[in-house]
C-alpha cells in the first residue's frame, strides 16, 4: 500500500486529496445535513449528542471549543450550558456548514457567547493551555491526520481538561453487524438519494464510518496524543462510541 | 468497557420536549424562565437514583440527566410528591407535600410556580413513549412508504421530512424509557401503598388516641 494514499470511504486517494473530496461531501449536503442525520439514526444522533454533554461536566463560565461543529446542534446546547460568562468556539473547515451553524444559532436566540471559527482540525489556531474542554461529535472520521488533530486538540486545552469525541465505531452485540451493514450499504444511500438527491454523498459517509477505528484502536491513539486516563463508553450496541482523555 | 445510555439521558430528553414544546405556546409562563437564566434546579427521584438538572435560559428549559456544577437549588422526593408538585396551591400543601428543598429557596418556588402552570399531562406523555408506541409508527412510516413509492418521490421526500421532523422530535427512543417507566411505575406503587398504610395508621391513632 502507498504511503502518500489514504481512505474515502472505501476508496484510496492521494493524501492531499481527501479534505477537497470531504468538502465536496460536505458542500453537497449542507442544507440537508441535519434532517439526514434524524433519517440515519431515527433522531437518536439527539441522544447521542446529549449524552456527551452531559459526560463532559462541562459548567457556567467555562470556555468549550466544539470542533466540527458544523451546523451548530450541539453548539447550541453547549452555549446554553456554559452561560452568558462562558464562551463556545464553534470551528469547521467547511464554510457552508459553518454559516449553517451560525443562522441557526442566530434563529435560536444564541449571540452573545459564541465565535465562529473556520479551520482545519489538524492545525487549531489557538493558543495553548486555552479551553475547558473540546467536544468534537462526528467529526474526527473526516479528518486525513487524525493523529495531528488529536495532538492539536492536547495543546489547546488547558491542564486538568478533556476532550470528548463521539464517534461511530464497531457494534460490540453479536447480531448487530449483519443489520447495520445493510442498513449502511443498502437503506442509507436510498435515503440519501430520496431525501437529500446525493446518494454518493451518503454512500461516502457510511464508508468512512467503516473505515474508522475501532474503539480500542481509538483509545490507543488518544494515549499516543498524550491524553491520560483516557475511556470509553458504548452507546446503542457499539455502533458509537464516546472517547474522553484529559490533559494532565 | 461498555454501559448502556443513560435512562436519565433518555427521560431528560423526553421532558425536554414536552416542556419547551408547551413553552413556545405559552408567552407568559416562557416570560417567567428569564427571571431564572443561568440558574440550576436539580430534582433528585428518591429511589430511582436519578436526578434531572433543569437548567432555565431567556425563553426555554434545557434539562439534563448529569451535571457536575453545583446547583443553585435542589428539590428532593419521590416520583410521585415531585409530579404533585405541579399542584400545589398553598404553603401548607408545600409543607406537606414531601418535597425537600434544599439551597435557593427563592429560586425552587419559581421554579414550581412554572411547573405548575405548565399544562403537561406527564403521566400522559411518559406512557406514550414506549415500545408498542413505537413500533406501530414505525410501521405506519413503512407502509406510507410502500404506498408512495408509487406516487413519485417528491412527495415521499415530503412527507417523510415532515414526519420525522415533528415525530421524531416526540421519540427520541423507546428503548431506555421503557425500563425507566417500568422503574417509575415500581416506584409509584409502591409510595401508594405506602401512602395507604400511612393514612391507615393515621386514622387508627386518631381512632384510639
Amino acid at each position: 500500500m502507498s504511503d502518500d494514499t489514504t481512505d474515502f470511504g472505501f476508496q484510496r486517494v492521494p493524501l492531499t486529496e481527501k479534505a477537497t473530496r470531504v468538502g465536496a461531501v460536505f458542500d453537497s449536503v449542507v442544507d440537508r445535513y441535519d434532517l439526514m442525520n434524524d433519517v440515519m439514526s431515527l433522531g437518536i444522533h439527539r441522544l447521542w449528542k446529549r449524552f456527551a454533554l452531559e459526560t463532559s461536566g462541562i459548567r457556567h463560565g467555562q470556555r468549550v471549543l466544539d470542533l466540527a461543529g458544523g451546523t451548530g446542534d450541539l453548539a447550541a446546547r453547549l452555549a446554553r450550558l456554559v452561560g452568558a460568562r462562558g464562551e463556545v468556539v464553534l470551528c469547521d473547515i467547511n464554510a457552508g456548514m459553518l454559516k449553517q451553524g451560525r443562522a441557526r444559532l442566530i434563529d435560536e436566540g444564541i449571540t452573545g457567547n459564541v465565535r465562529y471559527v473556520q479551520s482545519d482540525a489538524q492545525h487549531l489556531p489557538f493558543p495553548e493551555n486555552y479551553f475547558d474542554c473540546v467536544t468534537m461529535a462526528f467529526g474526527l472520521r473526516n479528518v486525513t491526520d487524525k493523529t495531528a488533530a488529536l495532538e492539536s486538540i492536547y495543546r489547546v486545552l488547558k491542564p486538568g481538561s478533556r476532550v470528548l469525541i463521539l464517534e461511530f465505531s464497531k457494534p460490540v452485540v453479536p447480531g448487530l453487524k449483519p443489520l447495520y451493514d445493510l442498513y449502511s450499504f443498502r437503506i442509507l444511500p436510498v435515503m440519501g438519494k430520496l431525501i437529500a438527491k446525493d446518494e454518493n454523498s451518503y454512500r461516502y459517509l457510511a464508508e468512512s464510518i467503516r473505515m474508522h477505528p475501532d474503539q480500542l484502536q481509538m483509545l490507543s491513539m488518544l494515549e499516543a496524543a498524550g491524553f491520560e486516563r483516557c475511556q470509553y463508553h458504548n452507546l446503542t450496541g457499539g455502533i458509537v462510541a464516546l472517547h474522553s482523555g484529559y490533559k494532565l | 468497557m461498555t454501559r448502556p445510555m443513560s435512562s436519565s439521558s433518555a427521560l431528560a430528553a423526553v421532558i425536554e420536549t414536552a416542556l419547551n414544546g408547551y413553552l413556545a405556546l405559552d408567552p407568559e409562563v416562557r416570560s417567567r424562565c428569564a427571571a431564572l437564566d443561568g440558574s440550576v434546579i436539580a430534582m433528585q427521584l428518591k429511589g430511582l437514583a436519578l436526578t434531572l438538572y433543569f437548567l432555565p435560559t431567556t425563553d426555554r428549559i434545557d434539562v439534563l440527566g448529569h451535571y457536575e456544577g453545583e446547583p443553585d437549588t435542589l428539590l428532593t422526593g419521590t416520583p410521585a410528591s415531585l409530579f404533585r408538585l405541579a399542584v400545589v396551591r398553598s404553603e401548607e400543601q408545600l409543607f406537606n407535600s414531601g418535597v425537600e428543598f434544599h439551597g435557593d429557596t427563592e429560586k425552587g418556588e419559581r421554579f414550581r410556580d412554572i411547573l405548575a402552570s405548565v399544562d403537561i399531562d406527564w403521566e400522559e406523555l411518559l406512557s406514550r413513549v414506549t415500545g408498542d408506541a413505537i413500533a406501530h409508527q414505525m410501521g405506519n412510516m413503512a407502509r406510507s412508504l410502500t404506498a408512495t413509492a408509487t406516487q413519485g418521490l417528491t412527495s415521499l421526500q415530503e412527507d417523510v421530512s415532515e414526519y420525522l421532523r415533528e415525530e421524531s422530535r416526540l421519540v427520541p427512543t423507546a428503548i431506555e424509557v421503557n425500563n425507566l417507566l417500568e422503574e417509575i411505575d415500581t416506584v409509584r406503587l409502591d409510595t401508594d401503598r405506602l401512602e395507604a398504610r400511612i393514612q391507615r395508621l393515621e386514622k387508627l391513632h386518631k381512632d384510639t388516641s
